[in-house]
């Protein structure tokens, strides 16, 4: 089968029905941005677009994607050698402690202000709330997507 | 002594010098004695941080560009050690932040560290060590520089330059072929005020490749040369069960499988991906023999503050008496089992390369008892075994093992190949290392100024570094300085008593951020407040009048400063129905740390809407990142005052996955404000002690709210 992650397409050969994408990303294809925190939808660490929505991909079977369907990965973030306003935010907020949940934490975040360009602090934490981060940066995440909104074009 | 400077690395011994090397001094002196000098000493001394290879071709490298590698024995954790590292390195070379790289080195390549990275202490540990080893560094590349223009020379932004204009760069310098000698004398160290990078938010490190999706964690690391195979273990339903008899043949038909590996009390299977190997493992049918199946109840009874057996760790004057009379305040408090739970789950790469040495790719914090484990599990020596840590998706203590590097050596022996594993979160929670449990019984009187007259503090906690020491350590030193931590009472207090009890648990339990300083603390800041309480005063003002002497000016500085951030007084007097503030503080070696928490109760529903922090650690070498790292203790200091908690059913954990163990999220934390205090004392920890008061402090704001006094974590009403 094949699949189109951003805006590329991969052949994927023995895929057994019950394969779950982030697998497919990470060992397969080489794309270790999306990470594995708990492998059943709590912790958000492998949050990806499927049609622009945020989905787990450890929890998605690769059987159940159309072959018409856009993926995007953190890897798909940064544009024409420019990084996306919201790796941009986090950085300049110096935001990760030990990174393993952000890969995740952007990919919501993205999600949020593609769909709603101005989110209130309060819009910020409901959308937020299921991607965990053990480090605690919850203070400085909320911060950087404010100010990520602010460098959206 | 003049040494001339030879690219080979010496050995050092390996672990805890302070505790070994004063226990064997005492131990005439007796038993009770040594005790309470280990404990005063570990409590007022320094974390143990380890002595570090003295030659600084093995720390320092410069690139064809000039730009300078520096290859740190710390490991990254997301703590910010390797920039802080970095930080105190080019300073003393004098290289511009933007051209330095920072690097992890291996058990076989860099230089190594006797201890390990743990403790808060990689950065107060080295600040001395380092910086001196680059000044004796830019003393010899002084040297070689003026012999190679034959003129003085000044040295600006990496390149040395002489009167006449002729310059030679730091890293041509490096390559002169001489003789390079150490001076004889260390080299003069920069003065405080002379510091441009040091006291810097310089950015991180490894920020930008966090963020940009780059292989940087254990989970992430294929073979570079070959293909990588995946290695899963059959994992026992119970920890201790033991192996009896095993049955594969199933699994041997299964596609994609490549090794089957069948080892006393050992199972795992190599395959071409993980899913395939996790299910070729379900597929072999094995016998388990259970241990006696460990209930919540068998722990609790074993936790007794009372035992006979506890450990005296201070005393001052006589408390035993002064507690006898009729008024004296007595509160039980305790904490209950956590999970360390970093966002990544171990994992290991091993490879056996061409020249016969092990490989291994692991997120470990001590990288030397690591590599020792590797070797006796495959019979190789240690100098044929590499161990070079990853950065780390989270530590918190977890990282003090890495079972996942001995399993991927195993599989990678057995079969020829490149074996990673990778645990999943399953395996992270069965088979955690989790933070002990602990009780607390604490007395107290008042006199009738109305200050504190007497108290007494008996502990009792499973153990949380003795669990990683040889047995003997646990028999000499008798109380856990793991477990005791943040026990000590800075309070100026006449009759003071400390006990503490271990309680050997059939369970495994070991360091979690912070170790014993959570749970302590929350006891300790807890009873000064109900004393405060007792005595009719603010809770404040109550710490301020028991505060003085050296540490205790620190503290109190910390406590007028944290007042006047959240507005203490008037936030107290205006706060509505429902809401209240708490205030509570703790002395971590040398880092003092106060917090004002405000809270908001509806119904049964504890929230937190604002935590002021201050924190005074020394001199801080990165601020940012030090705030981060006081941000990050708020929110797990939260976590534990409100959510976690593990207990046992037939000897099984109740968490399997972060469904049945809830860790905080944003839409519960709190606004943080963080302050640091200036400070011309020597850098200090800041990557644990924030995480002190915080629980003691909302149960007080709790106190405060509703006059209910909750003494049991987590926190509910
Ligand atoms: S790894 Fe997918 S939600 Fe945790
Ligand atoms: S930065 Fe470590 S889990 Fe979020």
């Amino acid at each position: 089968m094949q699949l189109n992650i951003n805006d590329k397409l991969y052949n994927i050969d023995r895929v057994d029905s019950n394969r779950k994408l982030l697998w497919i990303l990470r060992d397969q294809l080489g794309l270790i941005g999306t990470r594995y925190g708990c492998g059943a939808g709590f912790c958000g660490a492998c949050t990806v677009h499927i049609n622009g929505q945020p989905t787990r991909s450890c929890i998605t079977p690769v059987s159940a994607i159309a072959p018409d369907v856009r993926i995007r990965t953190v890897e798909g973030l940064a544009e024409n050698g420019s990084l996306h306003p919201v790796q941009q935010a986090f950085i300049e907020l110096q935001v990760p402690q030990c990174g393993w949940c952000m890969s995740g934490q952007m990919m919501s975040a993205t999600a949020l202000l593609e769909q709603s360009p101005n989110p209130s602090r309060e819009d910020i934490r409901a959308a937020m709330k299921n991607n965990y981060c053990r480090c605690g940066c919850y203070h400085r995440i909320a911060l950087a997507v404010e100010r990520a909104a602010k460098l959206m074009p | 002594m003049t040494k001339t400077w030879r690219l080979t690395r010496r050995k050092f011994l390996i672990g805890l010098g302070t505790l070994t090397g004063g226990v064997a001094v005492g131990l005439p002196l007796g038993l009770p004695y040594l005790r309470r000098q280990a404990f005063r000493f570990l409590s007022q001394g320094g974390p143990p941080s380890g002595n570090i290879d003295g030659e600084p071709q093995l720390w320092f490298e410069f690139t064809d560009q000039n730009l300078l590698n520096i290859n740190v024995t710390k490991v990254e954790m997301g703590q910010g050690a390797h920039t802080a590292l970095g930080q105190l390195a080019a300073e003393e070379l004098e290289v511009p932040w933007e051209n330095v790289r920072v690097f992890q080195a291996g058990t076989l390549l860099g230089p190594i560290d006797s201890f390990g990275t743990g403790g808060s202490s990689s950065v107060s540990g080295l600040f001395t060590p380092l910086r001196q080893l680059a000044a004796n560094y830019r003393f010899m590349l002084t040297q070689a520089a003026e012999e190679h223009l034959n003129n003085t020379v000044t040295l600006n932004k990496g390149v040395f330059v002489d009167p006449d204009g002729n310059e030679i760069t730091l890293s041509a310098a490096s390559r002169l072929e001489r003789e390079w000698v150490a001076p004889e004398t260390d080299a003069p160290l920069k003065s405080i005020n002379d510091f441009k990078l040091i006291g810097k938010s310089v950015p991180r490190v490894d920020i930008v490749s966090k963020l940009t999706a780059q292989p940087m964690y254990s989970y992430d690391m294929t073979s570079a040369n070959n293909t990588t195979y995946y290695g899963v273990v059959a994992r026992p339903p119970v920890v201790g069960a033991q192996m009896q008899d095993v049955d594969a043949n199933k699994a041997k038909s299964l596609e994609r499988i490549i090794s089957i590996v069948l080892q006393d009390n050992f199972v795992g299977v190599v395959a071409e991906d993980r899913e395939t190997a996790i299910d070729a493992i379900r597929a072999i049918n094995i016998n388990w023999k259970l241990p006696r199946l460990i209930e919540n109840t068998d722990i609790d009874l074993l936790l007794d503050p009372d035992s006979n057996n506890a450990v005296e760790l201070k005393r001052v004057g006589d408390s035993s008496s002064a507690l006898e009379g009729s008024n004296t305040i007595s509160a039980e408090y305790s904490t209950p089992l956590a999970a360390t739970a970093p966002l990544e789950p171990q994992s290991s790469l091993a490879e056996l390369g061409d020249d016969g040495i092990m490989y291994v790719r692991t997120p470990t914090q001590f990288p030397n008892q690591t590599t020792s484990a590797v070797a006796e599990a495959i019979g190789f020596d240690e100098d044929k075994v590499d161990v070079t840590p990853t950065y780390l998706g989270g530590g918190f203590g977890r990282r003090q093992r890495a079972e996942s590097a001995v399993e991927a050596a195993i599989l990678a022996i057995e079969s020829g190949l490149p074996v990673h594993i990778g645990w999943t979160r399953s395996d992270e929670f069965l088979f955690d290392r989790f933070r002990p449990p602990t009780k607390h019984k604490l007395r107290g009187i008042l006199n009738t100024q109305g200050t504190i007259e007497a108290l007494e503090h008996r502990q009792s906690s499973g153990d949380v570094l003795f669990s990683e020491l040889p047995e003997i350590a646990g028999s000499i030193a008798g109380s856990d300085f793991g477990a005791t931590r943040g026990i000590d009472v800075t309070y100026n207090i006449p009759n003071l008593k400390l006990y503490a009890h271990r309680a050997k648990l059939p369970i495994a339990t070991s360091a979690w951020r912070g170790l014993g300083l959570l749970a302590n603390t929350f006891a300790n800041e807890s009873f000064v407040d109900e004393l405060a309480f007792h005595a009719n005063q603010d809770p404040l003002q109550f710490r301020l009048d028991h505060l003085n002497g050296e540490t205790g000016s620190l503290v109190r500085n910390a406590l007028l400063h944290v007042a006047k951030m959240s507005k203490w007084e008037e936030l107290q007097q205006s706060t509505k129905e429902g809401s209240g503030m708490g205030i509570a503080c703790c002395v971590d070696y040398g880092t003092i740390v106060a917090q004002v928490v405000q809270v908001e109760i509806n119904k049964d529903t504890i929230s937190v809407p604002r935590v002021w922090s201050v924190m005074d650690s020394g001199l801080v070498v990165n601020p940012n990142g030090a705030k981060n790292q006081v941000e990050g203790n708020i929110i797990w200091g939260l976590g534990s005052a409100l959510k976690e908690e593990i207990t046992f059913k037939k000897g099984i954990p109740s968490a399997k996955n972060f469904g049945d163990y809830q860790l905080l999220r944003i839409d519960e934390s709190p606004e943080i404000f963080v302050d640091l205090l200036p400070s011309d004392r020597p850098p200090q920890g800041v990557g644990e002690p924030a995480i002190g008061p915080i629980p003691a402090a909302l149960a007080n704001a709790i106190f405060a709210a509703t006059g209910k006094r909750i003494r049991k974590l987590p926190l509910t009403i």
